[in-house]
């Protein structure tokens, strides 16, 4: 009951005219960064750092949560539009997003993702709410070893082989996790794969990989198979946005599921986009409809749009608590945590607990504008797909190489961009699935780094990953994970063959 | 105007060679297992590696393919297409490299909506001009991230 | 052509004119005439873009410049990103690079495409103090106690620290060389992370700066047992309800004979800049090094101000480079 009543206390800090508008203008350039492709919520929230250096912690906080929850919530919007995720943690979200939209259904694809992702976000909250004491102990126990498990886990929960083909998935996760091994070493500290040029220093940046794709590669698609966008369903019917929220309900357990996998990675901290793929993995095992995801299936949309948001907002509790980046973004808020004059650990819960209790209390409040504020940015967007392609094609070329030059400032990412455009349309020609890829970009270099972590403490000894019940526990389930659909197969083809004599008999 | 297996095939070479970088990569480091633990180079040798197997394989099947192989992924027409939408692509990146990302974000739409989308000179030249200048609105002056400038800017001792 | 060319002159000169009084005491005849970068050779959130951004506040706080400011985060590869940026960036003194020691000493461990006396020096403005941190309820109540156990210890007692052949790694070696120990150094992606494992009992002792661990001495995690400097540090106010930072004593009293290890904060030109424009930053930073934001901020992260350029900055260079080759050398990090 402490935490409510501090919860009290925390509203009525939140609650003013000054920190309600702050989360209205945060949330607002939150979305446009999160529209924006290169620019994320990181970057959203670097550039309001100096305008935070006068304010009160408080106010600066709110601006820069409220900017985040926008650009997550943004960034589903041309993940469903136009197949382009604004965001990392919002590539999943186009499986079955941009399928829906395609169908015309686009009005309903994103009233799911913006109410299920507020339904995430505010789970997320609740959990830190009730649970902050529990929680800080519990991430405490995270060394590399159970890093790693964490990491494997969704590995093992999104990779399912037999959908596409075994060897061009293969392929698609060898490459992704090359990919992420080129630059520094950040356990051995040598250079590697970048063969002394100075361009690979920076590793291949995973955004710019996104932007290629996801961004060029679809212009590819589109205009070979010479086909504009379909504009025949672009409209935003407020009927459609009710009918789908009162639809909502229906997918309780996929929205639940969700927002489990969100808290978990939020707290462990794997990230909202391995949480994303994570939720989206197993909404497709364990769904009767699995066969049908990848096609406009809503439940595709909300798994991940639920597990992104809640683990955005649970990551703010190590956060707060540890001084644990549990994402990009939170790192940045870190630094600015530091500038004004906080230091994050336990004692912040009691030295300053308005700080704290007010920040919370403003993630209830900013996800519920970011929600309604997202919603009405939609007949914007959905009247761009009604401009002809012939001029809204090339503007998005223009808008995808502009973001792949502000992921880092470089000429060469551009360059980047266009070759992963092409190998983005082959890649999808030729059947070799994307998505594998990208999880093996996003989780590759922290997984390879948690794991020699933890076998420099074992001195190269496999057996920590199963030394402490927790990381047994976890490494053990993400083992069964990657197993189980061979398990599945092999008692599907087991009871066949039972049932088959007593057929010919 | 491009086999199934003439594209399998492009792909598999380039994946034989990020395999083989990845492996001459990693060979500059240690590759193997120590006693603490897996070295440098253990997993972009081994990645390295898995690419350059698989790589073979599917080129292998690729070629026993038989008439699935021989079906087009790219007909004439839609390569035309594609080349249209390519090549200024790759103008649009190598201008910039030079000219900056401003002037050349307004050349490469001009040309587009003008050669290929055919629209009139009002509308290319609003579109043309109206997004490198909301570009400067929003990133020089809001955003303060600074895009690619080239003499243009400079000259206008804007850079 | 000509017209043009007079009315920029004409803003320009109007520019001058309206910003000038503002500046009356800048050295030189140089002065930045559009708007400045910085070049923070880390990720946003790390030391050095605390330090950059808190240079950046300054600056604007007392308009110690008559544009403003830009911060660019590019710590890819140890910094690397950074100083190879700045190194293209031939002449141009409206960028200013941000760093460490990193700017001299990641040559020497690393391949990269920059040498130290690429860059125009402006100088050195404050030193981060290190310290050895043990979990707060480890049996090992000193120094002393601590390295005890360590030589005891087979296997050997788990050091953790930010990247590889970087400070906290350097500071690694120099304990177990001078105090006769072993340790298994845990690379981690920074000193935060150092920290939370060390909460978390994962690792045995890290030497993070007092700013990275001050939230775990206060909250009842982790406990400094060290500082490594010549004498305690100044008395301040107290950071735990008994303790202050004035109450450690110093590595050198408690049996590792290491008499001083800190780490400059940084800033330089890219090359080819000109005396003027060194001058110019010298001024300017010597300022921003006088302001409260400054004060407050050294305070806060507990570092020691001492402004640094010139002849003092080249030379603390010089033996640093010296000393910390040898060490490179003992423990074969030297590239080439």
């Amino acid at each position: 009951m402490a935490n409510f009543d501090a919860l009290m206390h925390g509203f009525a800090v939140a609650l003013t005219v000054h920190h309600v508008t702050l989360m209205v203008l945060g949330v607002l350039l939150g979305i446009l960064v999160g529209v924006l492709p290169g620019l994320g919520a990181p970057n959203g929230v670097t550039l309001l750092l100096p305008i935070t250096f006068s304010m009160d912690p408080v106010s600066a906080i709110i601006l820069l949560t409220s900017t985040y929850w926008g650009a997550l919530f943004g960034g589903s919007t041309t993940s469903i539009l136009f197949n382009i995720p604004g965001e990392p943690s919002s590539v999943a979200t186009t499986f079955d997003g941009y399928p829906m939209a395609r169908d015309g259904r686009a009005t309903e694809a994103l009233t799911f993702a913006f109410m299920s992702a507020g339904f995430g976000a505010l789970l997320g909250v609740v959990v830190i709410t009730l649970l902050s004491g529990f929680v800080t102990g519990f991430a405490l126990r995270f060394g590399p070893a159970e890093y790693f498990s964490v990491y494997l886990l969704a590995f093992c929960s999104f990779i399912a082989f037999g959908s596409g083909p075994p060897l061009k998935t293969i392929v698609s996760i060898a490459l992704g996790f090359s990919f992420a091994t080129v630059g520094m070493d950040s356990v051995s500290g040598a250079m590697r794969l970048t063969f002394d040029f100075n361009d690979m220093i920076r590793g291949i940046s995973f955004l710019v990989v996104v932007i290629g794709l996801f961004g060029i590669g679809e212009m590819l698609l589109t205009l070979e198979e010479g086909v504009s966008f379909k504009s025949a369903d672009a409209r935003i019917r407020p009927r459609a946005v009710l009918s789908a929220i009162a639809r909502l309900p229906r997918y309780w357990v996929t929205m639940l599921r969700g927002s489990a996998v969100g808290i978990w990675m939020g707290i462990t901290p794997g990230g909202p986009t391995a949480a994303s793929f994570m939720s989206y993995g197993l909404a497709k095992r364990m769904s009767k409809r699995g066969a049908h995801f990848g096609k406009g299936e809503p439940e595709g949309v909300i798994a991940p749009e639920t597990a992104d948001h809640a683990a955005g907002t649970a990551a703010m509790l190590p956060m707060l608590a540890l001084g644990i980046p549990g994402s990009a973004t939170a790192a940045v808020m870190l630094g600015g945590l530091m500038i004004w004059g906080l230091n994050p650990g336990p004692m912040l819960f009691i030295e300053r607990a308005d700080f704290v209790w007010g920040m919370i209390a403003s993630m209830y409040l900013g996800n519920v504008i970011g929600v309604i504020l997202v919603l009405a940015t939609v007949p914007l967007f959905a009247a761009m797909l009604s401009i002809p392609f012939t001029i809204i094609g090339p503007v998005i070329v223009t808008v995808c190489i502009v973001g792949a030059w502000t992921v880092a400032g470089a000429p060469f990412d551009l360059w980047l961009a266009v070759v992963f455009g092409l190998a983005g349309w082959a890649m999808k020609k030729l059947d070799y699935p994307i998505a594998p890829l990208i999880l093996a970009m996003v989780i590759g270099d922290r997984a390879e780094d948690a794991f020699r972590q933890s076998m420099i403490m074992s001195h190269g000894s496999i057996t920590v990953l199963w030394s402490k019940p927790l990381v047994g526990t976890i490494s053990t389930l993400a083992l069964v994970l990657l197993a189980s659909p061979f398990i599945a197969a092999l008692r599907r083809s087991l009871r066949a063959r039972e049932q088959l004599p007593p057929a010919q008999e | 105007m491009l086999s199934r297996m003439q594209l399998e095939l492009a792909a598999v070479a380039v994946v034989f060679v990020l395999g083989s970088l990845a492996v001459i990569g990693a060979l500059e480091h240690e590759i193997g297992w120590a006693s603490d633990g897996p070295q440098a180079g253990y997993f972009p040798f081994r990645l390295g590696i898995i690419l350059i197997v698989a790589s073979l394989v599917i080129g292998a099947q690729a070629l026993a393919s038989g008439a699935r192989g021989r079906e087009l992924v790219l007909s004439r027409e839609s390569g035309r297409r594609m080349i249209g939408f390519f090549l200024p692509l790759v103008g649009y990146v190598a201008i910039a490299q030079v000219l900056g990302l401003y002037v050349a974000t307004a050349l490469y739409l001009g040309f587009v909506l003008r050669a290929m989308g055919r629209h009139g000179w009002q509308a290319t030249a609003g579109v043309a001009l109206g997004v490198p200048l909301a570009s400067w609105m929003l990133f020089e002056v809001w955003f303060t991230v600074p895009l690619l400038k080239g003499p243009l800017e400079r000259w206008l001792g804007l850079a | 052509m000509q017209r043009n060319t007079f009315v920029r002159a004409a803003l320009a000169a109007g520019a001058i004119a309206a910003l000038a009084p503002g500046y009356a005491q800048a050295q030189g005849e140089w002065r930045p005439t559009r708007n400045v970068e910085f070049v923070v050779t880390s990720g946003a959130g790390g030391g050095t873009d605390v330090f950059a951004r808190t240079v950046q506040a300054a600056i604007t706080k007392h308009n110690l410049l008559p544009v403003s400011v830009i911060v660019t985060n590019k710590g890819a590869g140890a910094g690397a990103e950074g100083f190879v940026y700045a190194r293209s960036a031939q002449g141009d003194a409206h960028k200013v690079v941000f760093a460490t020691n990193n700017t001299w000493l990641l040559p020497l461990v690393s391949r990269v495409a920059f040498k130290a006396d690429d860059f125009t020096p402006i100088g050195a403005l404050a030193f981060d103090e290190f310290m050895l941190w043990v979990k707060y309820d480890s049996p090992h109540k000193t120094a002393a106690d601590f390295l005890a156990a360590a030589r005891a210890a087979n296997p050997p007692l788990r050091m953790g620290g930010s990247q590889p052949k970087d400070t906290d790694q350097t500071l690694t070696s120099l304990i177990q060389r001078a105090a006769n120990v072993r340790f298994t150094y845990v690379p981690f992606r920074g000193g935060g992370e150092a920290g939370v494992q060390l909460a978390g009992g994962h690792i045995d002792a890290n030497t993070n700066n007092p700013s990275e661990s001050i939230g775990g001495w206060r909250g009842g995690q982790v406990r400094p047992v060290c500082v490594f400097r010549r004498e305690p540090m100044a008395r301040g106010n107290l950071v735990t309800t008994t303790q202050g930072w004035h109450d450690i004593p110093t590595c050198a009293s408690q049996g590792i004979p290491i008499e001083e290890f800190n780490m400059p904060r940084t800033t330089f030109l890219p090359p080819g800049t000109t005396a003027a424009q060194q001058a110019f930053w010298v001024g300017v930073m010597r300022r921003v090094t006088e302001t409260p934001e400054w004060q407050e901020y050294i305070t806060r992260t507990s570092q020691s101000t001492r402004f640094l350029t010139g002849e003092a900055f080249a030379d603390h260079i010089r033996k640093d480079i010296t000393a910390s080759r040898d060490i490179f050398e003992a423990e074969g990090w030297l590239i080439n």
